[in-house]
């Protein structure tokens, strides 16, 4: 699914903004605190109502929003907004409750999602006041995708998530894409997260857009984010020393091994 | 939906009456309770809804956020007009209890909207403090406040579940009225769960942030009684007398 924000006013906060979020693809959001990133989220999903311009949905205005919705799965930043019901399966077997799925199948869809967000059975019967904020957040993940939206929202997924969630998320998100073709967009500081993710990114500042494109773009630009006083990782500084040095193009990965092999091959 | 003000929670502006002394609030509230349970006139409730109109337009909030803050009692209201008429067998009777029971609600909604918790836990610290060796007031204002807040917890907390729902795609304004009835009763329950979670952490929040290590209140954003609170008292009782007179 394809989702297109043309030209959309909101208030006197954001004037113009215009971007098409490509079929299959991982999108990021990159910008400051406040810069507007989780605002997109909203406009997107209806929850705040814009002033003028259009949403397109695979090019056309004239889309069902209650279906559009269903489509849509959306992860807040903070993750206990998200709940409202006591265990971890109610929660999560909400949404197909209310759409009517065969509720023989439901607990096996409920095992499903869970096990796909990287938490295990135990998880299953868990009180959801009893989740530290990481497995809250998997948990919200996990409710949106048993649904199988076309398109998933994140909105800075990695703030709770330590080292191996954050390692299980990317795998999750390259397989979304990569084996059920879904739409994702995320909101997000974590630099090296969108990077090792992205296949496209917008840049945002005091809620207007500075620069998009390609996230290899941006890993060439590496000075745009530096600029705005995000912290590269020591791997792009690496890639563009390389590039530099030796013209070789390495690709982004976050796993030092990875990088290596890639370093080896190339030079070679 | 989202970024719109949360109704009955605290409206943050500067007013006359956001100024005003907590403590001078709750006060009022029982004057007003009192003279409106004595109140049987119209001239009577003419001087009260003056009153609540002279506050309301202190407040510097529009009348039409107090309208949609007020909307949601009309079908109380309406039930307690058909009550009242019913057992006392006259409608003026009807209406007057009805004006009564709305001017309680309005003053209930301004003084909410106009008075942060903070302050509220403080307005009842002051006026417990004569029962200061009898009871533990700390705790007793605390709760005290958060009971007053409570409503406005709920519908915030309810306003959340709206919202979760919402981005599941399940959307109240297109579903018939059964379903709709279907799913208030079903958001009952979690609402009254996560409001009690919410107040249990304001509660844990308020406890450190009013009390710290020492076991009497700071001072931290206090109104101070002022001369405007001891005129308007007199007001609020001589209004309660001529009430109860007349």
């Amino acid at each position: 699914m394809e989702i297109e924000l043309y030209n959309i006013r909101y208030k006197n906060i954001i004037e113009s903004f215009s971007y098409k979020f490509e079929n299959g693809k991982v999108t990021s959001i990159l910008g400051k605190s406040g810069s507007g990133k989780s605002l997109i989220g909203y406009i997107i999903m209806d929850l705040v109502k814009y002033d003028s311009g259009n949403i397109l949905v695979n090019g056309s205005s004239s889309y069902n929003l209650n279906q559009f919705m269903k489509d849509v799965g959306y992860v807040f930043q903070k993750p206990t907004d998200h709940f409202f019901c006591k265990t971890v399966s109610e929660e999560i077997g909400f949404g197909l409750k209310q759409f009517k799925f065969k509720l023989n199948k439901m607990e096996s869809q409920i095992r499903e999602s869970l096990s796909m967000v990287g938490l295990d059975d135990s998880f299953y019967d868990k009180d959801i006041n009893t989740l530290s904020s990481g497995e809250a957040f998997l948990v919200a993940l996990a409710s949106s995708l048993v649904l199988n939206p076309k398109v998933i929202i994140l909105d800075e997924p990695t703030v709770y998530l330590d080292y191996n969630y954050k390692c299980n998320l990317v795998k999750l998100i390259k397989m979304l894409r990569d084996r059920y073709n879904k739409t994702v967009i995320i909101m997000s500081n974590d630099i090296s997260f969108v990077y090792s993710i992205s296949d496209n990114y917008v840049f945002m500042d005091n809620c207007k857009l500075i620069k998009s494109g390609n996230i290899n773009d941006l890993i060439n630009n590496s000075n745009l984010l530096s600029s705005f006083g995000y912290e590269i990782p020591m791997s792009i500084n690496f890639i563009n020393m390389v590039k530099e040095k030796k013209g070789v193009d390495l690709k982004y990965t976050n796993d030092i091994n990875e990088l290596v092999r890639d370093v080896i091959n190339n030079v070679r | 939906m989202l970024g719109n003000y949360n109704f009955y929670s605290y409206y943050s502006i500067s007013s006359k009456i956001h100024r005003l002394s907590s403590l001078y609030k709750i006060i009022s509230i029982l004057i007003l309770i009192i003279s409106l349970f004595f109140c049987n006139s119209i001239i009577d409730l003419l001087i009260i809804n003056l009153y609540i109109f002279v506050i309301m337009y202190w407040s510097n909030i529009s009348f039409k956020l107090y309208y949609n803050n007020l909307k949601v009692f009309r079908y109380i209201l309406l039930i307690i007009f058909i009550f009242v008429s019913l057992i006392s067998f006259n409608i003026i009777t009807g209406i007057i209890w009805t004006i009564k029971i709305f001017d309680l609600l309005i003053y209930l909604v301004i003084i909410n909207i106009t008075t942060s918790l903070n302050d509220l836990v403080s307005g009842f610290y002051r006026f417990f403090k004569p029962f200061i060796g009898l009871y533990d007031i700390n705790n007793l204002s605390l709760n005290s406040a958060l009971l007053f807040k409570y409503f406005g917890v709920c519908y915030s907390e309810y306003n959340r579940i709206k919202i979760s729902q919402r981005i599941r795609g399940i959307k109240y304004s297109d579903m018939n009225i059964i379903d709709k009835i279907k799913y208030i009763i079903y958001d009952i329950k979690p609402v009254l769960r996560r409001t009690s979670d919410t107040n249990a952490l304001y509660k844990k929040n308020m406890y450190i942030r009013d009390y710290g290590v020492s076991s009497y209140i700071s001072n931290y954003r206090l109104n101070k009684w002022r001369l405007i609170d001891t005129m308007l008292l007199v007001v609020n009782i001589l209004v309660l007398i001529v009430s109860v007179i007349y």
